[in-house]
C-alpha cells in the first residue's frame, strides 16, 4: 500500500516536472516568437508560461524527499500560488492589450520582474518557514483555500479570454486552455478534501495541457517566421524592381544629358562660326547656320521641358507636327510631310513628345528609310500617322510594342518607350495605335478633334510654340 | 578635310570654320559604315573628324579608323564618347589623337590644322594617359564580371528575371520547375557572387554593369 503510494507519487512527480518543462518550453518558444513580430501577446503570454513552468517545478518537494523529511509546511503551496497569481495576472494583461501593437514591451524586463516576484515570494516563504518553525504550518484548510483560490482564478481568466474570443481569435482559443487549468486546480481541490487518485489525475491533465500549449506555442513560432520570410521576399522582390527602375531611370538622364550637351556643344560652335565670320560667310550659308542653331535650341527646349508644367489649351495640330517634324529634318532624317488637320485640346508639348518619339523610333528601326507623316480628320479625330518604309514589325513585337518597359536595343536619345507615349495620349483621350502596312511600320497618332474653334473666350493656341 | 558627325549643327559649324580658315572641308552625309567610307574616301581628304557615336543610320564609328586610316587619312576623333577603351583602341588602329567635342572650337581647328600638317595632335603622354586609363577601366570592368561568369546558364537566367521584380514563385511557374528548384539556383547565385541575399545580388548585378551588358537582350 505503502509502496503502491510512493509509486503513484512518483508518477505523479514525473508527470510535473513534465508539465513544468513543456509550459517552461511554450513560454520560451512565445518569446521567441516576440522576437519575429514584435507584439504585446507574445511578450505577455511567453512570461507567464515561463512563471508558470518555474512555479510547478516541484522543487520543494525534491529538496525535502533528498533531505528525507516530510514537508509539514505551506510554502510550496504558497509559492505555486504567487506563481499562478503572477501568471494568472499577465494573462489578463495579454487580453487587455494584446493587439496594442503600440505598445513598448521589453520582455526581458518583464520575465525578469515576473519571475523576481515569484521567486522572492519562494525566498521570503523559505525565509520564514526557517526563522519561524511552524508560522507556516500545513493545514488542511489552508491548502484547500489555496486550491479553491487558484481554481477559482482560473476560472475567472478563462471566463474572461472567452468573453473577447469575438474580438481576438487568439483569446477563444485559450480559454478552454485556462478552464482546463481551473480543472487540474479543482482536482487538487479534490485530492486535498477527499484523497485518492486525484492528484495523479490533476499532474497528468497538467502535463496533457502542457503538451497542448507547447504545440500552440510552436505552430504560431512557426506561423510567424513563415509570414516573416513572405514579407521579406516581398519586399525584396519590390526592392529588385525598384532597383531595376532606378537603374534605367539613371541611363534616360544619362541619355539626356548627353543630348542635351551634344545639343550645346553644336550651339557653341555655330554661335563661334557666326561670331567669327559673320561678314565673310555668304548670306545663304550664315541663315543656313541661323536656322540649324534655332531648330537645336527647339530640339533642347523638348528635351529640357517636361509636359507637366504645360496647360492645357486648344491648339493647332498641324502647326506642331511641323515644328518636330523641322527638328527632325536638322538631324538628317529625311521626312515627308503632307495633309491638314484640325484643332485639339491638350498639350502641345505632350503631341510634340510623342511625335518626335515616332520618328526617332522610326529613324533606329528603319536607318535611313525616308519617312511620311501625313496629317487627316476621321470621323472627328485628328490623325498623325508616321509611316516608314523599314522592316516593319513581326506579330510577336507588334503585340508586345506598347507593353510597359518594351524598347529597341538600340533606341535612341530622347526616346521614351511607346507605353509612356500611348499614356501620355490616353491622357488627353486620344491613343497611339500600330496599323498594319506591308513593308515598313505605321503608327498613328489619334486625338479627339475640339468641334469648332472655341471663339467664345480668349483661348491660347500652342502652334506658334 | 571631311567631317564625320551625326550631329550636323557641330559639323557644320566646323566645316564653315575650317572653310573661312581657307581650309577645304565637307561634311560628310551619313549612311551605313561602308558607302561612308567609300563616299568619303573619294573626297580625298588628309584629315578626316571622326566622332565615334554616328547616330542610328551608320552606328559605331570605332570600325571607321582602320579602313580610313588604311585609305591614307589622317583621323582626328572629335568625340563625346568618354570611354578609355574606345579611345584607346581608336589610337590602336592609327587615329592620330583624340579630343573631346566639349573642347572650344579654337582647339578643335588648331588640332584639325596641326592634324593637317602632319604635326603630332597629342603628346606621348597624353596618348599614354589614355592607354592607362584603358587598361585600367578593362581590368576593374573584368574583375567585377569575373564572378558572374561561373553562373550557369539558368541562374544566370534567374538572377535577370529576380532583376526585373519577379518573385521565386513567379519564376518557378513562369520555367514550369519547382520553387525548390529556383531556391536552388537562387542559392548558387548567392554562393557565386559571394552576396548575402537576393537583393544584394541583384544590386550587384546593376552595380557591375552585368545586367546592361545582356540583361536586356530578352527584353525585345
Amino acid at each position: 500500500m505503502i509502496e503502491g503510494d510512493a509509486a503513484a507519487a512518483l508518477a505523479a512527480d514525473v508527470a510535473r516536472v513534465v508539465a513544468a518543462t513543456m509550459f517552461l518550453t511554450a513560454g520560451t518558444v512565445r518569446l521567441a516568437r516576440w522576437w519575429v513580430t514584435h507584439d504585446a501577446r507574445s511578450a505577455y503570454m511567453g512570461t507567464s508560461l515561463v512563471v508558470l513552468g518555474g512555479a510547478l517545478l516541484p522543487l520543494w518537494h525534491l529538496s525535502s524527499s533528498l533531505d528525507g523529511g516530510d514537508p509539514q509546511t505551506l510554502a510550496p503551496a504558497l509559492t505555486r500560488a504567487v506563481g499562478t497569481a503572477v501568471c494568472q495576472v499577465l494573462v489578463v494583461r495579454a487580453l487587455r492589450n494584446g493587439d496594442d501593437d503600440s505598445l513598448s514591451l521589453r520582455p526581458r524586463v518583464l520575465l525578469l520582474r515576473a519571475a523576481g516576484l515569484t521567486v522572492g515570494a519562494a525566498a521570503a516563504l523559505a525565509a520564514v518557514g526557517l526563522l519561524l518553525p511552524g508560522a507556516l504550518e500545513t493545514s488542511r484548510a489552508a491548502h484547500l483555500g489555496l486550491d479553491a483560490a487558484m481554481c477559482g482564478g482560473w476560472i475567472t481568466v478563462a471566463l474572461m479570454a472567452a468573453g473577447r474570443a469575438a474580438s481576438q481569435q487568439w483569446a477563444g482559443r485559450a480559454a478552454p486552455l485556462l478552464a482546463t487549468m481551473g480543472v487540474v486546480e479543482l482536482l487538487r481541490f479534490l485530492d486535498t478534501a477527499f484523497g485518492g487518485a486525484w492528484l495523479s489525475a490533476a499532474a497528468l491533465l497538467s502535463a496533457l495541457l502542457g503538451a497542448v500549449t507547447c504545440w500552440f506555442a510552436l505552430r504560431d513560432l512557426f506561423d510567424a517566421t513563415a509570414a516573416a520570410h513572405r514579407r521579406a521576399d516581398d519586399l525584396s522582390t519590390a526592392l529588385a524592381h525598384a532597383g531595376t527602375a532606378a537603374t534605367a531611370h539613371d541611363a534616360w538622364r544619362e541619355e539626356l544629358a548627353h543630348d542635351l550637351r551634344n545639343g550645346l556643344v553644336g550651339l557653341r560652335a555655330a554661335l563661334h562660326t557666326l561670331a567669327a565670320y559673320d561678314e565673310r560667310l555668304d548670306p545663304t550659308t550664315a541663315r543656313q547656320l541661323r536656322d540649324a542653331a534655332l531648330e537645336e535650341v527647339a530640339h533642347l527646349e523638348h528635351l529640357v521641358d517636361g509636359a507637366d508644367r504645360e496647360e492645357e489649351t486648344d491648339f493647332e495640330v498641324a502647326g506642331v507636327v511641323r515644328t518636330v517634324v523641322r527638328t527632325r529634318r536638322a538631324t538628317g532624317q529625311q521626312v515627308r510631310l503632307s495633309g491638314t488637320a484640325g484643332v485639339v485640346r491638350g498639350r502641345p508639348g505632350d503631341l510634340a513628345t510623342v511625335l518626335q518619339n515616332l520618328l526617332v523610333n522610326a529613324a533606329t528601326h528603319a536607318p535611313g528609310s525616308p519617312v511620311t507623316v501625313q496629317l487627316g480628320t476621321v470621323e472627328g479625330r485628328v490623325e498623325v500617322s508616321v509611316t516608314d518604309r523599314g522592316p516593319g514589325l513581326t506579330a510577336a513585337e507588334a503585340a508586345r510594342v506598347f507593353d510597359r518597359g518594351v524598347r529597341g536595343a538600340a533606341s535612341g536619345g530622347s526616346g521614351l518607350g511607346l507605353y509612356v507615349a500611348r499614356t501620355l495620349m490616353r491622357r488627353h483621350g486620344g491613343d497611339v495605335e500600330l496599323r498594319s502596312r506591308v513593308g515598313g511600320a505605321c503608327f498613328v497618332v489619334v486625338l479627339p478633334a475640339v468641334a469648332r474653334r472655341a471663339a467664345d473666350g480668349p483661348t491660347r493656341t500652342g502652334a506658334s510654340s | 578635310m571631311v567631317v564625320v558627325d551625326d550631329h550636323r549643327l557641330l559639323a557644320q559649324s566646323i566645316a564653315i570654320s575650317l572653310g573661312q580658315e581657307g581650309v577645304d572641308c565637307s561634311v560628310a552625309t551619313l549612311a551605313a559604315p561602308e558607302q561612308l567610307v567609300a563616299a568619303v574616301v573619294a573626297e580625298r581628304p588628309d584629315v578626316v573628324l571622326l566622332d565615334l557615336d554616328l547616330g542610328p543610320s551608320t552606328g559605331a564609328g570605332d570600325g571607321l579608323v582602320t579602313p580610313l586610316t588604311r585609305a591614307g587619312c589622317r583621323v582626328l576623333l572629335v568625340t563625346g564618347c568618354t570611354d578609355p577603351v574606345r579611345l584607346a583602341a581608336a589610337l590602336g588602329e592609327g587615329a592620330v589623337g583624340v579630343l573631346a567635342k566639349t573642347e572650344p572650337i579654337d582647339v578643335l581647328l588648331a588640332a584639325a590644322h596641326a592634324a593637317a600638317r602632319g604635326e603630332p595632335v597629342m603628346t606621348a603622354e597624353q596618348e599614354r594617359a589614355v592607354r592607362d586609363a584603358a587598361g585600367a577601366r578593362r581590368a576593374a570592368r573584368a574583375a567585377a564580371l569575373g564572378p558572374f561568369d561561373r553562373l550557369t546558364e539558368r541562374e544566370a537566367q534567374v538572377l535577370r528575371w529576380l532583376a526585373h521584380g519577379q518573385s521565386v514563385a513567379t519564376i518557378a511557374a513562369r520555367s514550369y520547375v519547382a520553387e525548390t528548384t529556383v531556391r536552388t539556383h537562387v542559392r548558387g547565385v548567392l554562393t557565386k557572387l559571394g552576396v548575402g541575399s537576393q537583393l544584394e545580388a541583384v544590386a550587384l548585378a546593376h552595380r557591375s554593369g552585368w545586367l546592361g551588358t545582356d540583361a536586356d537582350a530578352d527584353q525585345g
